[in-house]
C-alpha cells in the first residue's frame, strides 16, 4: 500500500493557504473587520463565525483546540438544527488499509445503499442527496459515463446490470493534488476526507473527480432535527456548511471504530465486502485473492480503493 | 504567619486555576475525548490536583502537590507507552486478540396453520409430522401443481428437484441431505450448501449473503443472514424489486433561483 506522507498544509508553502491570507489582511484591519469585510463577498459568509474564520486546518489544531473547534460545532449544531449530537474526532487505526468490494453479478440496482447514506452521513433531505450513484448499466458496456441513475421501473432488468459509484479512495487522487488550500488530503488508513471549516468551495476538485464522487453543498442542508444521526464525527458525517464540498468517508465515524460502513449493512442482497487490506484473513482480502476484480477507469491511474467484480 | 505566607503561596499557584475545568462535567467531556481509554486515568488526576490546589491553602501541601503532579503525568505517560505498545501490531489481524462472536441467523422450523385459534386468539398451528407421519411420502412429487389435496399455492420453481430432495420422507419435521443423513430445518444451509458450492463458499468468506455489525471482530460482533432470509426455498431466484430513492438531479448543477 502507499505511504502517503501528510504534510502540514502550511509547512509546504508557496500555496494559498486561507490562514496566510488573512495573517496579511488581519494585520492591518483586524479580525474582527476583516470578517465584516469579506461578508458580502460571498452569501454564505453570513453563517461564518470569527472564531470558525479564525480556525487552523484540522491537522494543525493541538488535542485542547481541536476540543475547543469540536464544542463549538456541537453548539452550533444545537443552536442552528435544534439537535444534541455528539461531534468526534476518530483517528485512523494503525495496521489498518481500507478497501472494499462490490460484486455486480449480486446487486440488483435497489439503491437502499444510497438511502441508507443520505440518513447516515446527515445529508440534505430536499435533494436527496448521497454520496452513492447507483448506474443502470447495459450488459456488455463498461463504461460509467453511458450509465443512467433516474431509472424508474422494477430492478434487475434481464438486459441490464447495476453499478454502485461512490469515492474510490484513490491511492493517486487527483482531487487531492488540485486543491488550492489543501483542504483534502489522504490520511494513513486510505481514506480521503476533506476539512469542511477549510475548504474555500472552489470546486476544482469536484471537476477532478472522474468518478462525479464528489458533491457540492449550493444550499444549507436542512435536516429535521429528528433525523439528524447524533453520532458524529469532524472529518465525516457532521452537518457540513454551506459552500463546500463533501465525499464519501467510507463512513469512518463507524468504520474507525471496527464497524461496517452504513451502505455494506444496508445492502439487501449482500453484494458489498469491506475490510482490512494488511489482514490476509479478511473478506477484502479473500476476494482479491479469489474474485477477477476490477477498477473504474484504471487507465487513468488513479488507483482506486474500491474494486468491482463479477462472480463469473 | 504560615497562615500568611500559604496565601502567598496560593497566590503563585493561583495561574493554574483558569488552566483547569471547574466542573467535574467539563473535565469528563475532555477526558473522553482526548483519550477515551484513559479517560479513568485523567480523571483521578483531575480529582488530585484539584484536591491539592485546596490543601495549597495549608503550607506543607506544596511539596505534596509537585509530587502528585509528578506521579499523574508519569502514569499518563506510562498509559500512553503502553497503548502505543499495544498499537505496534504490525497488522490490526485476529492474532492474540480475543474476537467477537459471528451469529448465523438459523430459520425456524416451518408449521402449518390449522385455521383455528386457542382461547388466548392466537393462530393455532401444528407440525409437519402431524399429517406426514401417518401417511405414505409421495417420492416422485416434483411439482407443485400435482398438489391436489392440500398445499395449496405453492409455488415451486427450483431446478428438477423433487420435494424429497430435500424434505425428508423418514421425518418431514427435518430436511435431508443427498446422503439421506438427517438435517434439521435449523441448519437449511447445510442443505444448500451441498448443491450450491461456489455460493456456500463465497459465504463463508463474506462474499455472499452480506453482514451487518463488524468488520473488526477484535470491536465487535457481527450478524450472518441465512440462504432462505433471501432465498424461497421453492423459489430461490431472488426477487425483482421496486428501487427505493430516486435520485434528484442536482449533483452537477446549481438549484434553481427561487
Ligand atoms: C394438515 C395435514 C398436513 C400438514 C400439517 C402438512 N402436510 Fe404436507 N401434505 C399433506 C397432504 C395431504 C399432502 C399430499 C398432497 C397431494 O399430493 O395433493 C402433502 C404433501 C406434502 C409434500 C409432497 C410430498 C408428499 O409426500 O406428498 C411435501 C414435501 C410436504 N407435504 C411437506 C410438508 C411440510 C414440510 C409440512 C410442515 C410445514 C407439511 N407438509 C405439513 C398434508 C399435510
Ligand atoms: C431445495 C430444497 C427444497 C425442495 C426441493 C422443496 N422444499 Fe419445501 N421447504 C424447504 C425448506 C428449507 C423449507 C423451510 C422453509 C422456511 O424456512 O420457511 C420448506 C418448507 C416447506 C413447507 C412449509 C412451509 C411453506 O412454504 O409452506 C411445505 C409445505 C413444503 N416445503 C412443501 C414442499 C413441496 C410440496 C415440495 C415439492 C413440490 C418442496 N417443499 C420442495 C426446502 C425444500
Ligand atoms: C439437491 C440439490 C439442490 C439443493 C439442496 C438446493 N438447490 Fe438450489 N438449485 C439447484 C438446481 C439444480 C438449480 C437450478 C440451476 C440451474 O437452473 O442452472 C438451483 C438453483 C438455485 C438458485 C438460482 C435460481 C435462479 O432461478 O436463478 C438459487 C438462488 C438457489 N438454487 C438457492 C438454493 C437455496 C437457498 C437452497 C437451500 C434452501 C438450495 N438452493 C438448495 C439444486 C439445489
Ligand atoms: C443477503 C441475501 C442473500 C443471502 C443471505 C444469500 N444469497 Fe444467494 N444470492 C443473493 C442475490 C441477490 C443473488 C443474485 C440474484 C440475482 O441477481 O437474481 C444470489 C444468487 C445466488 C445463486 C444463484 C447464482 C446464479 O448463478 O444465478 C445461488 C445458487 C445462491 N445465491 C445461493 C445461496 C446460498 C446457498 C446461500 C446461503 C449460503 C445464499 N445464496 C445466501 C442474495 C443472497
Amino acid at each position: 500500500m502507499t505511504d502517503q506522507t501528510l504534510n502540514s498544509p502550511t509547512e509546504k508553502n508557496g500555496g494559498i493557504s486561507r490562514r496566510t491570507a488573512l495573517k496579511g489582511i488581519g494585520a492591518t484591519l483586524g479580525a474582527t473587520a476583516f470578517a465584516t469585510a469579506i461578508a458580502p463577498l460571498t452569501e454564505w459568509a453570513r453563517d461564518l463565525s470569527v472564531d470558525e474564520f479564525l480556525q487552523k486546518h484540522y491537522r494543525e489544531l493541538s488535542p485542547v483546540d481541536l476540543q475547543l473547534v469540536l464544542g463549538r460545532l456541537e453548539k452550533e449544531t444545537k443552536a442552528q438544527y435544534g439537535a444534541d449530537v455528539t461531534i468526534s474526532d476518530h483517528k485512523p487505526q494503525p495496521g489498518v488499509q481500507f478497501g472494499y468490494a462490490l460484486n455486480l453479478s449480486i446487486c440488483i440496482g435497489c439503491r437502499k445503499c444510497a438511502e441508507a447514506c443520505h440518513n447516515e452521513n446527515n445529508h440534505d433531505r430536499a435533494t436527496n442527496n448521497s454520496y452513492i450513484r447507483v448506474l443502470e448499466m447495459s450488459k456488455g458496456s463498461m463504461d460509467m459515463e453511458k450509465g443512467t441513475v433516474n431509472y424508474d421501473h422494477p430492478v434487475p432488468q434481464k438486459d441490464k446490470y447495476y453499478m454502485p459509484v461512490q469515492c474510490q479512495q484513490c491511492d493517486n487522487p487527483p482531487c487531492v493534488s488540485v486543491c488550492p488550500v489543501e483542504a483534502t488530503w489522504k490520511e494513513s488508513d486510505g481514506i480521503v476526507v476533506v476539512d469542511y471549516n477549510w475548504c474555500i468551495g472552489c470546486r476544482y476538485c469536484e471537476a477532478a473527480c472522474p468518478y462525479h464522487a464528489r458533491r457540492f453543498n449550493w444550499t444549507k442542508p436542512q435536516i429535521p432535527k429528528e433525523e439528524i444521526n447524533p453520532n458524529q464525527s469532524y472529518l465525516s458525517n457532521r452537518i457540513r456548511p454551506q459552500g463546500v464540498m463533501e465525499k464519501c468517508t467510507f463512513c469512518l465515524h463507524r468504520t474507525r471504530n471496527g464497524k461496517l460502513p452504513a451502505c455494506l449493512e444496508a445492502c439487501p442482497t449482500g453484494a458489498r465486502v469491506f475490510g482490512n487490506l494488511l489482514d490476509p484473513e479478511s473478506e477484502i482480502r479473500w476476494v482479491l485473492q479469489n474474485k477477477r476484480v476490477f477498477v473504474l477507469k484504471e487507465e487513468l491511474g488513479t488507483k482506486p480503493r474500491f474494486y468491482y467484480f463479477f462472480d463469473k | 504567619m504560615p497562615q500568611e505566607r500559604s496565601t502567598e503561596f496560593a497566590h503563585e499557584f493561583a495561574f493554574l486555576a483558569p488552566l483547569l475545568p471547574s466542573t467535574e462535567q467539563e473535565m469528563s467531556t475532555i477526558a473522553q475525548r482526548v483519550c477515551s481509554p484513559g479517560k479513568e486515568l485523567l480523571l483521578i488526576c483531575w480529582h488530585i490536583i484539584q484536591a491539592v490546589l485546596k490543601a495549597l491553602q495549608q503550607y506543607f501541601a506544596a511539596a505534596i502537590a509537585i509530587a502528585a503532579a509528578l506521579a499523574c503525568l508519569g502514569a499518563v505517560a506510562f498509559d500512553k507507552l503502553r497503548k502505543s505498545e499495544e498499537n505496534a501490531i504490525p497488522a490490526n489481524t485476529s492474532i492474540g486478540m480475543t474476537n467477537h462472536p459471528t451469529h448465523v441467523r438459523q430459520p425456524e422450523s416451518p408449521r402449518v396453520l390449522t385455521g383455528e385459534t386457542n382461547f388466548a386468539g392466537k393462530p393455532v398451528s401444528v407440525n409437519c409430522s402431524t399429517c406426514h407421519a401417518t401417511t405414505e411420502p409421495n417420492l416422485e412429487l416434483r411439482n407443485a401443481a400435482d398438489l391436489k389435496e392440500f398445499h395449496q399455492g405453492l409455488h415451486f420453481n427450483h431446478g428438477n428437484l423433487s420435494c424429497v430432495s430435500c424434505h425428508n420422507p423418514g421425518n418431514y419435521d427435518t430436511l435431508r441431505l443427498a446422503d439421506g443423513k438427517q438435517v434439521e430445518f435449523a441448519n437449511t444451509m447445510q442443505l444448500c450448501s451441498q448443491c450450491h458450492g461456489p455460493q456456500a463458499r463465497d459465504f463463508r468468506h463474506g462474499a455472499h449473503g452480506g453482514m451487518t455489525g463488524h468488520w473488526d471482530l477484535t470491536k465487535g460482533s457481527r450478524e450472518r443472514n441465512t440462504c432462505t432470509d433471501c432465498h424461497d426455498p421453492h423459489s430461490p431466484a431472488y426477487p425483482t424489486v421496486m428501487p427505493v430513492f430516486k435520485p434528484k438531479d442536482r449533483n452537477f448543477h446549481p438549484p434553481k433561483a427561487h
